[in-house]
């Protein structure tokens, strides 16, 4: 069992996510850094998909009541084992009785804005609608269907036979460092640093702006405010509007379309987001990067970069090969280390 | 069509794949991977593996120490396995072991990339790091020389 000890806030189990229920209305929830979730979860010999913790929040502590093995990946921070500093992205050995601590002495996130914390065999809470994600809107999924308080006890899965067989001591290369976004935007050096650059594809409505609005939209710097969560981001900047005013019917919306209401900044819908919507579309994040912007804290910077169909399954494939890398390499250093 | 030079190649690995096992059994390589268009060759040391091949070149040939060279009062620590050596975490500003600094037995000295993972330069014995002997971000070779450390709290003391 894993016992919290200090939950912080909106920490909530979540794996990929529940795919199949949108046309019922079902959003998807899911971990907002889903390349952290799935790189953690081949560092512990897990399925792909398999269940973790989400933490937004710093300062996190758990007690271990069995011996497991551990990872923290997506945003680095102070991590302590009983007070020894561990590494991020690394596979530790967590015995019975340790406690796990992330932020300590109130240090926050050192970049990123989102821990995740894997076990080997997973978090195991019961599946609702083929996940054992948190739909925090539904009260459903995960555990109790809600953000985790201090005292909640978590199981851990059953071990597959590739998690048994490897051992501790070794880790990845984050993806920030595999899949660096000066692969596809040059940051002006005299800009501020600390701007995420996500790439994106121009949605359905995006003719429909004017084009002093189309080249605000390209050229800003975001600023994520404060009124964003797992249901989506806020942006500040400039009001975007368009030749003339659309009404368009509610349609499907998925994690990653930007949304520009009536004379307002644009908004990012994220994992929590429902699974339709009104608002004129200007664009959509694509999938490759939605951990780029899942890891993008509140009142950080953030830029859309434009690409096309071909660039977004080109950068899809780029996050499938180095997760391929990892699942590939680490069942080498499992066994050796053995 | 294959190409002609992979299939030789592979021909050439299958027909000596015992021999080059045994000429790792005396190297500290626990593990050597080859691979091909389509093929690839896994050579996982094994405990209690004794050398099958009769005429072995090379199998008196000795490997440095893991732990035990350099000057008298110094430990070379050095690479089991090659990669890129980093100082420090990718993530993290601050370097793992930087010269002065008190360690322990097993403490992460560095890291050597191969790939997208990242496998631990340790500490053998307890000391303080005189320095790090590669620069971060060189590619290094099995068995190269990574870290030297003064064993012991005396070593420390001298000036």
């Amino acid at each position: 069992m894993i016992e919290i000890v200090s939950a912080g806030a909106l920490c909530t189990v979540q794996d990929f996510g529940r795919m199949a229920y949108r046309r019922y209305g079902v959003g998807t929830a899911g971990a907002m850094d889903q390349l952290a979730l799935a790189a953690g979860n081949l560092l512990m010999g897990n399925p792909l998909d398999a269940a973790g913790l989400e933490i937004p929040v710093l300062p996190f502590a758990v007690r271990f009541q069995d011996d497991l093995s551990i990872t923290v990946t997506g945003a680095d921070c102070r991590i302590e084992l009983d007070g020894k500093p561990l590494l991020p992205w690394w596979k530790h050995r967590a015995r019975a009785g340790q406690v796990l601590t992330l932020g300590s002495d109130g240090c926050g996130f050192a970049s990123g804005a989102r821990s995740y914390l894997l076990v080997a065999g997973g978090v195991d809470v019961p599946e609702v609608l083929g996940s054992r994600s948190t739909q925090l809107r539904g009260r459903f999924g995960g555990h109790q269907g809600r953000a985790l308080i201090n005292g909640d006890l978590l199981k851990a899965g059953v071990l597959t036979s590739a998690s048994k067989l490897s051992c501790e001591g070794y880790g990845l290369v984050p993806p920030v460092v595999a899949l660096p976004a000066s692969a596809y935007y040059q940051a002006n050096p005299t800009a501020t640093p600390q701007v995420t650059a996500v790439r994106v594809l121009p949605a359905a409505e995006y003719g429909a702006f004017d084009d002093v609005s189309i080249q605000l939209f390209w050229q800003t710097d975001w600023k994520i405010t404060a009124q964003s969560d797992r249901y989506g981001y806020r942006l500040a900047g400039p009001a975007l509007s368009m030749k003339t005013a659309l009404e368009t019917r509610s349609h499907g919306v998925v994690p990653g379309v930007i949304q520009v209401p009536p004379g307002g900044p644009p908004i990012i819908q994220m994992r929590d987001a429902q699974p339709s919507g009104g608002y004129p579309k200007m664009g959509t994040v694509i999938e490759a990067d939605l951990w780029r912007l899942a890891q993008a804290p509140a009142g950080s910077r953030i830029r859309f970069v434009e690409t096309t169909y071909t660039g977004a399954l080109e950068a899809s494939r780029c996050a499938s090969d180095y997760l391929r890398k990892v699942d590939h390499l680490v069942p080498l250093f499992g066994a050796l280390n053995a | 069509m294959p190409d002609p030079k992979t299939v030789v190649n592979k021909d050439m690995l299958e027909a000596n794949w015992r021999q080059i096992a045994d000429w790792l059994v005396d190297t500290d390589i626990e593990l050597a991977e080859l691979s091909g268009p389509g093929w690839q060759v896994r050579l996982l040391r094994e405990a209690g593996y004794e050398p099958q091949s009769r005429n072995v070149p090379g199998r008196n040939a000795t490997w440095p120490d893991q732990s035990t060279s350099g000057s008298p009062g110094h430990v070379i620590v050095k690479g089991t396995v090659a990669g890129v050596f980093l100082d420090r975490h990718p993530l993290r500003t601050s370097q793992l072991a930087p010269a002065g600094a008190q360690v322990r037995q097993g403490d992460i000295l560095g890291l050597l990339q191969i790939g997208t993972v990242l496998a631990p330069v340790m500490a053998p014995v307890d000391g303080v790091v005189a320095g790090t002997l590669v620069s971060s971000g060189a590619m290094v070779g099995f068995g190269a020389d990574l870290v030297q450390i003064n064993p012991g709290e005396a070593s420390w003391k001298s000036t």
